[in-house]
């Protein structure tokens, strides 16, 4: 079983950027402020969705959505220029050719990706937007004193319902889901480059490399370890190894 | 409860951070168990995948029913369904004497593409199925979780005399039902693309489920724990599950390209048009008993999703039932925790 080092597994700071969030809802609801003034659900609406659209835009870029990888490995459109042309002189070895077409595809790829988050973007302000509607349109959003912290957690239920239902009202839709597709693709296509760029490196540094004949008869290895084993374990009946149609 | 909760004032927010800071702490020094709770032993590996078989509970009278196979879905570890002693859907099974066993699929092989649909169905499951056939000298039980029930579902329409009963769990037969938001986000993904890079790393997975419920999944459930003052069980519980959901593994790049084009993009197990090994998953071949348990919440298979499979199959012994949780929630939520396990035991005690 795994699970140590598994990438984003970090449930304390996971759980002290909610807790941050949280405690800025509360301040902005004037809990723990001596004399507070009523609050004014608008203000914390346009607060909420502010932070959201933040968080939305923030999480696109740091890795709870697909395509993140690219761009954080990317940084910024000078710094990746920068690396870009790093590459292509570093390449200056056999197979450069190669290797200067490969570089153009990754720019091409993150370019692409770069574009489509852009494209996206939209969609995190009218979700924010749309959430801060709904919580101010809530019946009761109104209050005369801070609230208690139970009170709060109210609240902040109220908004994830808004938010989530907001959120879902626009990423349901055709042109969405047309552009997240899009974006899975990009990431997919960055990730097939990525695979296939290590071994490019290798042949243009001269390092060895797996020779697609050893791989083949690798595979056939491990094939035939697969059926030896197989068949000590008792092959079962009516399994067909036979390629489906 | 302290004082503090229900009282607002200067204090509160202060509190509220040491609390946050001490809570934090507490969670990066909680254990967590990725190893399940259950005593089990290996009783067949077969390419990458382990079959279990969990030793009888002290004391439990064992059931004279047939012996339950899990089959667990490709896009998660299997250990959620045994997290901790007080948060296991096999415990209950164990106690109440049923013969279990359970598939962990393993990684994927590297190089190469790694199995197809028909290899997982037909090698991975029916070797398990003749495996467990063998040991308890009979047909098995089928109990086929998310993924697992499609894969379980499709075995029992090949296969229909070696499984005597089938038990499947969130488990979606139409894909294309309006609100199922992964199948609308997955339906124009290049699938040809997405394999070429090989393997899918589980990662990806994680930030696509995730984002299906964003605010929830990545967020509230922290509140929750900040604001409900966990004791160092109901901590550990959480930090086990987090690793949980952090750790799906690597997918074999030709069968997730199968299950996406198949059943996400085509919709074929609903029409019939599967193919495996070159023979046909025709559902209406499931006669035998079938108990059908799905989530209110979920939001990965959508009720909708599932609740009409007895449409689709050719049992005259279907049951079906709701339950008042989320997808996760039916295997380590205290509501599923006691409904889901006591109506497996019922449904099987009363066709013994």
């Amino acid at each position: 079983m795994t699970g140590a080092g598994t990438p984003g597994f970090d449930p304390a700071a996971a759980f002290t950027s909610a807790a941050r969030q949280f405690l800025g809802l509360l301040q902005s609801l004037g809990a723990g402020r001596a004399g507070a003034q009523p609050w004014n659900p608008a203000a914390t609406a346009a607060a909420l969705a502010g932070q959201f659209e933040q968080w939305l835009r923030a999480a696109q870029f740091s890795g709870s959505w697909p395509g993140s990888d690219a761009t954080a490995a990317a940084g910024s459109a000078e710094a990746t220029t920068a690396w870009l042309r790093g590459l292509n002189s570093a390449a200056g070895a056999p197979g450069a050719t190669q290797w200067q077409q490969q570089v153009q595809q990754l720019w091409e790829l993150l370019q692409r990706i770069a574009t489509l988050q852009a494209q996206l973007s939209p969609y995190w302000s009218e979700i924010a937007t749309e959430a801060g509607r709904r919580f101010t349109a809530q019946p009761g959003a109104a209050r005369r004193r801070p609230p208690s912290l139970q009170e709060a957690l109210q609240i902040y239920e109220r908004w994830v319902e808004c938010a989530e239902g907001a959120y879902a009202a626009t990423v349901h839709r055709p042109d969405f889901c047309h552009l997240q597709a899009q974006l899975i693709n990009a990431s997919a296509a960055l990730l097939a480059w990525q695979r296939s760029h290590a071994q490019t490196l290798q042949q243009a540094f001269g390092l060895p490399v797996t020779a697609p004949r050893k791989t083949a008869k690798s595979r056939k290895d491990v094939r035939a370890a697969k059926t030896s084993r197989a068949g000590r374990a008792r092959k079962p009946t009516g399994t067909r190894r036979r390629r489906q149609s | 409860m302290r004082k503090t909760r229900d009282s607002p004032g200067p204090g509160l927010l202060g509190e509220l951070a040491a609390r946050a800071a001490a809570t934090a702490q507490r969670l990066q020094e909680a254990g967590s168990s990725a190893a399940g709770a259950c005593a089990r032993e290996v009783v067949w590996r077969y390419g990458t995948a382990t079959l279990y078989r969990y030793l009888p509970l002290p004391g439990a009278r064992p059931a004279r029913a047939p012996a339950v196979l899990v089959c667990f879905a490709l896009v998660n570890r299997p250990w959620i369904l045994d997290l901790r002693p007080q948060r296991s859907l096999l415990r209950p099974l164990l106690a109440a004497g049923h013969a279990l066993y359970l598939i962990d699929w393993g990684d994927p092989p590297v190089p190469g593409r790694g199995p197809g649909l028909v290899q997982y169905v037909e090698e991975y499951l029916g070797g398990c199925v003749q495996q467990v056939r063998r040991r308890s000298g009979g047909p098995v039980t089928l109990l086929g979780v998310c993924q697992g029930g499609v894969l379980s579902l499709c075995y029992a329409a090949l296969h229909p005399q070696r499984v005597a009963r089938l038990i499947t769990l969130t488990t979606p037969v139409d894909f294309h039902t309006p609100d199922n938001l992964l199948s609308k986000w997955v339906r124009q993904v290049d699938v040809e693309l997405l394999l070429s890079g090989g393997h899918l790393p589980g990662a990806l997975l994680t930030r696509l489920f995730i984002s299906l419920l964003p605010l929830r999944l990545a967020q509230h459930k922290y509140i929750r724990l900040l604001v409900g003052e966990p004791d160092q069980g109901t901590l550990e519980d959480f930090v086990s599950l987090e690793r949980w959901i952090f750790d799906n593994p690597p997918q074999a790049a030709r069968a997730l390209g199968e299950f996406v084009r198949w059943f996400y993009q085509q919709n074929r197990l609903i029409s019939g048009e599967v193919r495996l090994g070159g023979r046909r998953v025709d559902l209406r071949r499931v006669r035998m008993p079938v108990l059908n348990l799905y989530a209110r919440d979920d939001h990965i298979v959508p009720p909708s999703a599932s609740r009409d499979m007895g449409r689709y199959l050719g049992s005259d012994d279907y049951s079906a039932a709701q339950i008042d949780t989320g997808h996760i929630g039916m295997y380590v939520s205290r509501h599923g925790a006691a409904q889901v396990p006591a109506r497996i035991v019922a449904w099987l005690g009363e066709r013994t």
